[in-house]
Order: C-alpha cells, then sequence, then structure tokens
C-alpha cells in the first residue's frame, strides 16, 4: 500500500485521528507520520480543510502580508508565513479555522507580558459587578422601604442610587 | 495506575519570535541571525545546554538523535540552518529553525506528565521573557501550521500493549482514543497493526482546552487503556501459548546471530511483556534502552547484514 499523502513510499504507519467529530485514518509513509506527529500538516491534508470555493478565492486575492505571503500562497502550502499573517488574512483564514479547529478561542497559558493585562481587565470586571450588585441592594431596600411606607429613608436612598448613576456617567465620559 | 507500560512521555511546545517570518520564509542569513540570538540568549539562561549546529552533523548522528526521538525526522533532513539546544542528560531538546522557530521539547522516562510539562513550562517562560514569542488573545501562540495555534503543545506518550494488540482488542481502544481527540501513531507489521505493539498517544485539538485540560484528558485515556491491558493480561496469566510466545522470544533473541529491526521489535516487544507478567527476570530500562539502540543509524552499521550482525550481538550482549 502507498502512503496516502506522499504516494510515493509505502505506508508503514497507519494515523487515526478526530476532527471536530469526523474521525479520519490515514495510511502514511514513515516520514509522512513522523512530519504529522510533530504538527505538520502537508499540503495535500490541507486540502482536507480546504473546500475548493476558497482556493478559487485565493487565487483572485491580491493582498499581501508584510512578509510577502498572499492568501493564495496559504491555500498551496496549508501554512501561514509569519506570525502577522493570522491578523492579515483573519477574514480568509475564518472559514479554514473553523474548519480545523472550530473555530475555538485560545483558553491557555499566556505570556508573561500578557497576564497584567489580563489581571486588570479581570479587577475592571470584577469593580462593575460589584457597583451593580451595590445599586440592586439599594434598590430591594428601596422597594422594602416604600413597601413599610418608610418614605424618609426612601429619599435617601433614591438619592444613593442616582448619585451612584451619575458617578458611572462622570466615568464612562 | 501502574505505568510501567508507558516508556516515555514528551512535552513540545511551538513558539515563534514576534513578527518574525517562519523559517521556511527566511533567507539563510536571517536563520542564522535567528539561530544566534535564540541560541544566545538560552545559553546564558540555561548554560548546561549543548548547542549543536545542524549543518555540521552527519546523516549518522543526524539519524541517531531522529531514532532517541530527540528530533524530527524533519529536522533530520532539512538540516541547513538549522540548530539544536540539547541538555546533557538529554531531557530537554530545543529544535530551532525546523517548521517554528523554536520547538522545546522536554522527554521523561516512563509516565511522567505532569513533570515533563513543568520542565517545559520552565523552559518556556525564561525564554519567552527575553524573546518574546508571537502571541494573540483569540489564537493563542502563533505558529506555522494552524493546526498547532492555542496552546502550541503536544504531549505524547509511548505505550506498551502487546495483550491488547494480540488479541485484536485493540481496534476498539484505538476508537475510543481517537472519539478523545487524541491521535495514535501504531506501525503496522503484517497481521497486527503495530511493530511490538507500541503505540504513540498524542493530543490532536491544542486550542479551546489549557494545558492542564489536555494533559488530564490524556491521564484519562490512558488509565483506561491501562486498565484494559491490565484485565486481559490477567485473563492470559496462565495461557500456556502465550507463555510459550515469551519464552521462544527470549530464546531467540538471547542466542540469534543474525536479525532484522523489525523482527528484534516484535520479539523484545514480547519479553517486554513477560518481564511484566513477572515471567521473565529482566531490568525494563534495560530493554527500552535496547529499542533504541538497535535502530539502524544509532549502531552505526552502514552494511545492511552487519548491522544484522552487530544487531544480534548487542541483544545477546544485553540479554546475559
Ligand atoms: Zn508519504
Ligand atoms: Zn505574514
Amino acid at each position: 500500500m502507498l502512503c496516502e499523502n506522499c504516494k510515493k513510499n509505502n505506508a508503514t504507519t497507519y494515523f487515526k485521528q478526530n476532527i471536530n467529530g469526523n474521525i479520519q485514518e490515514v495510511y502514511l509513509c514513515s516520514e509522512c507520520a513522523a512530519k504529522l506527529d510533530m504538527g505538520g500538516m502537508s499540503s495535500s491534508l490541507f486540502d482536507f480543510f480546504m473546500p475548493s470555493q476558497f482556493r478559487i478565492r485565493a487565487e483572485r486575492e491580491q493582498k499581501k502580508c508584510g512578509c510577502g505571503t498572499t492568501f493564495y500562497n496559504i491555500s498551496q502550502t496549508g501554512k501561514v508565513g509569519c506570525p502577522d499573517c493570522y491578523e492579515t488574512f483573519k477574514n480568509e483564514l475564518a472559514a479554514v479555522l473553523k474548519k480545523i479547529n472550530g473555530a475555538k478561542h485560545h483558553t491557555g497559558r499566556c505570556p508573561e507580558r500578557f497576564k497584567i493585562g489580563k489581571i486588570e481587565e479581570k479587577k475592571k470586571v470584577s469593580a462593575e459587578t460589584k457597583e451593580e450588585n451595590i445599586e440592586m441592594d439599594l434598590r430591594k431596600q428601596l422597594e422594602e422601604a416604600i413597601k413599610c411606607e418608610n418614605f424618609e429613608e426612601a429619599a435617601k436612598l433614591r438619592d444613593r442610587i442616582k448619585a451612584l448613576k451619575e458617578e458611572k456617567g462622570n466615568e464612562q465620559q | 495506575m501502574n505505568s510501567s507500560n508507558i516508556l516515555s512521555t514528551r512535552i513540545r511546545f511551538a513558539r515563534n519570535l514576534e513578527s518574525t517570518p517562519f523559517p521556511a520564509k527566511l533567507s539563510p542569513e536571517k536563520k542564522k541571525e535567528l539561530l544566534l540570538k535564540v541560541k544566545d540568549t538560552a545559553k546564558s539562561l540555561f548554560p548546561n545546554l549543548d548547542y549543536i549546529d545542524a549543518m555540521q552533523l552527519t546523516t549518522s548522528q543526524a539519524g541517531t538523535l531522529m531514532e532517541e526521538r530527540l528530533i524530527s525526522p524533519e529536522f533530520a533532513n532539512k538540516r541547513e540552518g538549522a540548530g539544536l539546544l540539547l541538555s546533557k542528560d538529554k531531557s530537554i531538546a530545543i529544535m530551532l529553525n525546523e517548521e517554528d522557530h523554536l520547538r522545546i521539547q522536554t522527554f521523561e522516562k516512563g509516565y511522567a506528565l505532569d513533570k515533563a510539562f513543568k520542565r517545559a513550562v520552565e523552559t518556556e517562560t525564561a525564554l519567552d521573557n527575553e524573546l518574546k514569542f508571537a502571541y494573540s488573545k483569540e489564537l493563542g501562540y502563533l505558529t506555522h501550521c494552524p493546526t498547532n495555534l492555542g496552546t502550541g503543545m503536544r504531549a505524547s506518550v509511548l505505550v506498551h500493549l502487546p495483550a491488547l494488540t494480540d488479541s485484536g482488542i485493540i481496534n476498539k481502544t484505538l476508537s475510543l482514543i481517537s472519539q478523545y481527540g487524541f491521535a495514535v501513531r501504531g506501525i503496522y507489521g503484517e497481521g497486527t497493526r503495530s511493530e511490538g505493539g507500541l503505540y504513540q498517544i498524542s493530543n490532536q485539538i491544542s486550542i479551546g482546552l489549557t494545558e492542564e485540560e489536555i494533559l488530564e484528558r490524556l491521564g484519562e485515556i490512558l488509565e483506561k487503556i491501562e486498565e484494559n491491558e491490565t484485565n486481559l493480561r490477567d485473563k492470559y496469566k496462565e495461557n500456556i501459548e502465550v507463555q510459550d510466545r515469551i519464552f521462544r522470544a527470549y530464546g531467540i533473541l538471547s542466542n540469534a546471530r543474525t536479525i532484522t529491526s523489525k523482527e528484534a521489535v516484535e520479539l523484545i516487544s514480547k519479553v517486554r511483556y513477560g518481564v511484566e507478567s513477572g515471567l521473565l527476570k529482566l531490568d525494563l530500562e534495560n530493554l527500552d534502552n535496547l529499542l533504541v539502540s538497535i535502530q539502524p543509524y544509532s549502531l552505526g552499521e552502514k552494511e545492511p547484514h552487519q548491522r544484522d550482525i552487530k544487531r544480534a550481538q548487542i541483544i545477546r550482549n544485553s540479554l546475559v
């Protein structure tokens, strides 16, 4: 049996993988298997992910990344030219990425320098929810006060909610 | 978990420098520049790493490193502008200018996902602080091949499943593994699907899960396989045919005067099975090392027939 990838060498290895529910079974030569094993993917395996309409579109595409890569190059090799290609061809790659990994977002580790941003973001989110919680609390208290006809307390609470809202409004400006 | 049927563990991170074309798009001069930069940084952080210029390697030296699984066949074949940072104990190997700028790999004997991962993270973090790896919030670490996006991590273990292979139940096991999003590599011979019942299992999905989640899943699947393998071994413990195969394998290996690599791997696998079942008293680590040292390049003998003679000799000596 010939290797299903290069169609040159004898297949010695079989490879099974599941990509978003599609189970693929391929027989490969040891060279191609090793490439796949190391995470590489040859252009013919990329074909599997790349419907022909994208290929035709890729041929027409004139856009070039700073590294000199066009989307046509990517469609031919299955690989991008530089890290910035992912931003340059974001829209073009979206459909392919969806096929490869279900358009999932990264949830794993990140470089230290990105962590600071992450922590600040979290703080901001938690501060916002805190403010919302305070407002909710005040509104509940206000309802209670009105129910109990405690109008003096209700007026105070209303002022506090108003002040909180103004504060938020100022921040947003 | 009885992990003696896991021969080795490997963690690999694919990493690239920001705004720098991938090796395939770099001129020879730029490749050299990158090699120097990474090499100097790595050596100042980790003085125990030796730098090997891939172009200085002979085909047989590169082949040996490949058989030791320290470098990929791709790296062994295309050595121009590439480099390797290797720790003295061979537990860290960083390929430079392979498909990605860096392929940081850590190796452990046996089953040691956590340990290998921890060391890989330490190495990667220190390098990232100096080199700044390309990263995007959405896509994670940016790699030459889109299939490695996200964590850029591949965790893999080499497992020995002789009972599952002999009984043919392995096919069921293999499809179970792929349903979990893991890939299995087996080298198939006649009849069976893997030479020696040795399989490499690694994660196929690198995005959408954290590194820890990937490792956890791999651990779960290994536990399941382990359970199936152990149950089968228990079932066949007293089986005279199984015992006969094991002792015959030992007989051939201790007496053969010439042996091919394929036959040797198959028989070593049976002997290994015998050791694990308590039928034979031999050192497992010694057997596992043998699986590497009998490979063509590691033998250091060009002529095939001479190689088979040398292989038989090495095996006899090591089984004494
Ligand atoms: Zn092939
Ligand atoms: Zn680019």
